[in-house]
């Protein structure tokens, strides 16, 4: 009798998961090879320049879900390079392997450049991520650039926490229930990889396009020294400086926000960034919240469906067991929508918000550091006239009074194209993600009606 | 009260020898149906048996009870050829209530208008009265001093709170009683509703007057203790356990034993459903605060925002999130009340349903006990006749107490088979009704998700330009 209510559910062509499988069993080798060398995540990178070619392949399978998660896009924000130009570079994460406690990044680069290797790949680890925008971050020589921030560091632990007590929970599961939860665990798990290794690459596309940058001596030795670069994280002496750079740094800006600026642009723009950098975190916080309480939701469809398999396999009375086998079925549909729609309203929105965020706080610091060659513009005025004054050290007052004048006005004109297209690519990458999240949703929705629709006809017919 | 002695004593004389031999035909004709399908009815067999008690008992009409007896013996015969009964309405719904008195002497009122027609003893189509929540308590008092004996499940209302009282006598915040009352309208629904839906508790004297009568209603006695109800039941089910302890019941039918483990499955099933479907509810509520939080932040970020077009977008994006949110807020309440609730008034009625089988057990037990006092009485007898050789007055004495014991067993055992059978009937009842209102629910629950998505989806189509909008 049971198995004939449960023919039926399972008749129905699982379409989505068929799709995923790819995905899942480069997964699995990633997660349980943890040692050996050759387990690699795929991430398929088409490659970003080609943007038109993306464009139409993903046209005509717009429809299905499976194309659509396959060649989601987990970018915020799109880094166009030119391929054809010749001092190009084109970067891009070809793998990127998870182990136990870290992931590691195959970094590929191809270029034209002379003096540069036209391909290579090295692998790189977070914490080199984060010491190429460290040193970028302390060249005084890009101080007038806004520093493309660092991408955030991978947090897997709840994933593996819960890998880790699925794997003490197998022996009172019923096989079924540990591998969908198995399952469901394993694409929660892809889903924060893909993005990790998404976020770590606009990083380096975004060295890679810009003019400065992109001839940094470290950005090459990272792109292509193949051995490893040997930056260890920070330990707690340095994690303690770097700490107390920054409380001096936000004292120091205490201190300056008496400064006055005699441009206006600079003083309307410290104010606006700093106001906007408070709300868009708020923002980023609370979409992280509700993309939480979603998930919590699609957790509960979950749950409510094995309840329902559960009832309908006890249940002596076939009529009632397939009504709750389609009740089950399509809480196990429900979840599936649910997740994927959570999944991009936590891409489209809470990322976006987050990315923006990160970039206001790097264009903050950027106009602190202006504000801190101002100040020392002023104060080498100063001391250029107690010298006149007192007529000592003049040339030497003078040389340094050139020089941060000429460093402040460098910085300042810098400042002032960087800061206009902070604004411009902010306004065009919220009006890409605006719109993909209106339309996910849209499609979402939709989805999830059929489906319900779909369920309520057949529970009716019973 | 005309008992079910009265009725059933032209039947004894020629049944009092037959114990044993009942038992196990009893038991036989069990096995029967159990290797059926469950959805046929009960065997033509045991029916006659029934009826034929029935038939030669006087049908005097006089007690409401017996009315019920013979009302439903007429369903029975109906329900044997399809299961639905004649078309009858029966509509309860609270819609309203009230707040009477001030302070310590606070209460609710709740409004029941009931929409009525093809039910004896009602003679209009609709009325309406106003009942406090100690009254619905008395109702339950009386009705399960009727029925729990003769195997009826009987839906449990909702359970007097110390925190609903407080809130409801304290009142400093009239959302707070209000969001009390609208709870606990609807679960007073859900048992009235409940009761009415019950073929034999339908004719009720007493819940005619209490869904007829426009006056007050006299005080319950029984419920003036805050939890007294749940006190009870704390140590009823003591007695139960105990006496389980100390009587072992061997189960002899093996339908009742599959049906029992068949409960006790479903029970625990439903039960982590339940605890499922509350967080669910939790997690959508939150969704439903976080998302009011975010649209405040994005207007906020939408206020401060440099690009017009952008800051137009975000602020149509702020009105989306608070939109939704509110969509998320209504379904989380949908979710309760539809769901939630529902799953919890099944847990309720399956608890209802295991008191019935305690029921049984309880009866099986006096009639075991009366057996056992008999054979007992017998020894006792036997041994006077021998040592006395003859007429005594001892004797004599005692052979009337045997009579009067077989009597009393024989009524025992009688009570037992019929609470078996109706207990049969009150599990076939149930099964019917699940079945419907599982799917009801299921249905009912898919179509407001139905409704909030579409809502949702109109809201995004209405945002979507204001993206498009948005200047380079």
């Amino acid at each position: 009798m049971a198995e004939e209510v449960f023919a039926n559910p399972l008749e129905e062509p699982v379409d989505v998961e068929v799709s995923l499988n790819d995905d899942d069993d480069t997964f699995r080798t990633a997660r349980t090879n943890v040692t050996a060398s050759d387990a690699t995540l795929k991430e398929d990178n088409v490659a970003d320049s080609s943007s038109s070619h993306v464009a139409a392949t993903v046209d005509p399978k717009e429809e299905t879900y499976s194309s659509l998660i396959e060649n989601r896009n987990h970018r915020t924000e799109e880094i166009s390079i030119d391929m054809d130009s010749a001092d190009s570079i084109l970067v891009d994460i070809s793998d990127a392997l998870s182990e136990r406690d870290k992931v590691k990044y195959t970094v590929h680069t191809r270029t034209r450049l002379q003096d540069m290797r036209p391909e290579t790949a090295v692998v790189r680890e977070h914490e080199e991520f984060l010491w190429l925008h460290g040193t970028l971050e302390e060249n005084e020589s890009y101080a007038g650039f806004i520093i493309p921030p660092a991408p955030p560091k991978p947090n897997f632990d709840s994933s593996r926490e819960k890998l880790q007590k699925l794997g003490e929970g197998e022996a009172t599961m019923t096989k079924e229930e540990f591998m969908k939860m198995k399952h469901d665990l394993e694409q929660d798990y892809l889903a924060q990889f893909k993005k990790t290794v998404a976020m770590h690459e606009v990083f380096l596309q975004r060295i890679a396009a810009h003019p400065v940058f992109k001839n940094d001596q470290n950005f090459r030795i990272f792109l292509q020294y193949e051995n490893e670069l040997s930056v260890r994280g920070k330990n707690k002496k340095e994690q303690v400086e770097s700490f107390w750079k920054r409380f001096t740094q936000s004292a120091d800006e205490v201190l300056l926000s008496g400064q006055k600026d005699v441009d206006e642009f600079f003083e309307k723009e410290k104010n606006y960034m700093v106001e906007y950098n408070i709300h868009i975190k708020e923002a980023a916080a609370k979409a992280e919240k509700v993309t939480a309480a979603r998930k919590n939701v699609v957790v509960s469809f979950s749950k409510i469906g094995d309840c329902f398999e559960r009832i309908a396999r006890g249940e002596p009375n076939k009529g009632l067991a397939r009504t709750f086998a389609q009740g089950a079925d399509a809480m196990v549909k429900l979840k599936k929508v649910e997740s994927r729609a959570a999944n991009d309203e936590e891409l489209k929105l809470g990322d976006t918000l987050h990315y923006f965020a990160r970039d206001t706080q790097a264009a903050k610091d950027l106009l602190y550091r202006r504000m801190r060659c101002l100040a020392n513009y002023e104060a080498a005025n100063k001391n250029l006239e107690r010298a006149r004054a007192k007529n000592r050290e003049i040339p030497k007052a003078e040389a340094e009074q050139a020089e941060a004048c000429k460093k402040f006005e460098e910085i300042t004109g810098l400042a002032k194209t960087e800061l206009k297209e902070l604004k411009t690519r902010r306004v065009q990458a919220f009006k890409k993600n605006l719109i993909d999240l209106s339309e996910l949703e849209k499609k979402h929705t939709k989805a999830e009606i059929s489906l319900l629709e779909d369920v309520v006809a057949r529970l009716k017919q019973l | 009260m005309l008992s079910e002695e009265d009725v059933h004593s032209n039947s004894y004389a020629d049944r009092t020898g037959a114990v044993i031999d009942r038992q196990t035909f009893f038991g036989d004709d069990c096995d029967e149906i159990n290797l059926g399908n469950e959805d046929t009815p009960p065997s033509k067999l045991r029916l006659n048996t029934s009826t034929d008690t029935e038939s030669t008992s006087p049908a005097v009409i006089n007690s409401i009870e017996d009315h019920d007896q013979y009302h439903d013996n007429h369903n029975d015969h109906y329900a044997q050829i399809s299961p639905e009964p004649v078309p009858i309405k029966f509509n309860i719904i609270i819609r309203e209530f009230e707040k009477r008195g001030d302070g310590m002497n606070a209460y609710i009122v709740y409004k029941l208008e009931t929409e009525v027609s093809g039910v004896v003893g009602y003679s209009k189509t609709h009325y309406e009265t106003w009942r406090r929540f100690s009254d619905f308590l008395g109702l339950h008092g009386k009705i399960v001093e009727k029925y729990l004996s003769k195997g009826i499940v009987i839906p449990q209302p909702p359970e007097k709170s110390i925190s609903a009282l407080t809130k409801t006598k304290t009142n400093s915040d009239p959302a707070m009683s209000r969001e009390v009352g609208i709870q606990r309208a609807r679960h007073l629904e859900r048992y009235v509703s409940r009761l009415v839906q019950h073929p034999r508790m339908r004719n009720d004297c007493d819940l005619r007057d209490f869904l007829t009568i426009d006056s007050d209603l006299p005080k319950a006695v029984q419920t003036a203790a805050l939890s007294s109800f749940g006190v009870k039941k704390i140590f009823k089910n003591f007695q139960v356990v105990f006496s389980k302890m100390a009587f072992h019941m061997e189960e002899g039918d093996r339908w009742f034993e599959q049906v029992q483990s068949q409960i006790d499955e479903l029970d625990e099933a439903l039960r982590k459903l339940y605890t499922v479907t509350e967080s669910l509810v939790a997690s959508r509520r939150e969704m439903a605060t976080s998302g009011e939080q975010l649209g405040k932040a994005l207007s906020m970020l939408a206020a401060c925002e440099e690009s017009t077009s952008l800051s137009r977008a975000l602020s149509a994006l702020t009105d989306v999130t608070e939109s939704v949110s509110t969509a998320w807020g209504k379904q989380a309440e949908i979710d309760n009340a539809k769901f939630s609730e529902a799953i919890y008034e099944y847990i309720m009625l399956i608890s209802a349903l295991k008191d019935v089988f305690g029921e049984r057990v309880r009866a099986w037990q006096q009639w075991q006990d009366a057996q056992q006092t008999l054979s007992r009485k017998r020894d006792q007898k036997t041994k006077i006749d021998l040592a006395a050789g003859g007429r005594n007055e001892k004797s004599d004495q005692l052979k009337a107490e045997i009579e009067e014991t077989v009597l009393r067993m024989d009524q025992l055992e009688q009570h037992f088979g019929e609470l078996s059978k109706a207990i049969r009937e009150e599990v076939a009842r149930f099964d019917t009704d699940r079945k419907v209102d599982m799917k009801k629910i299921l249905i009912e629950y898919m179509e407001s998700m139905i409704h909030t998505h579409t809502e949702m989806l109109q809201l995004w189509e209405k945002f979507e330009p204001q993206a498009h909008n948005i200047q380079l």
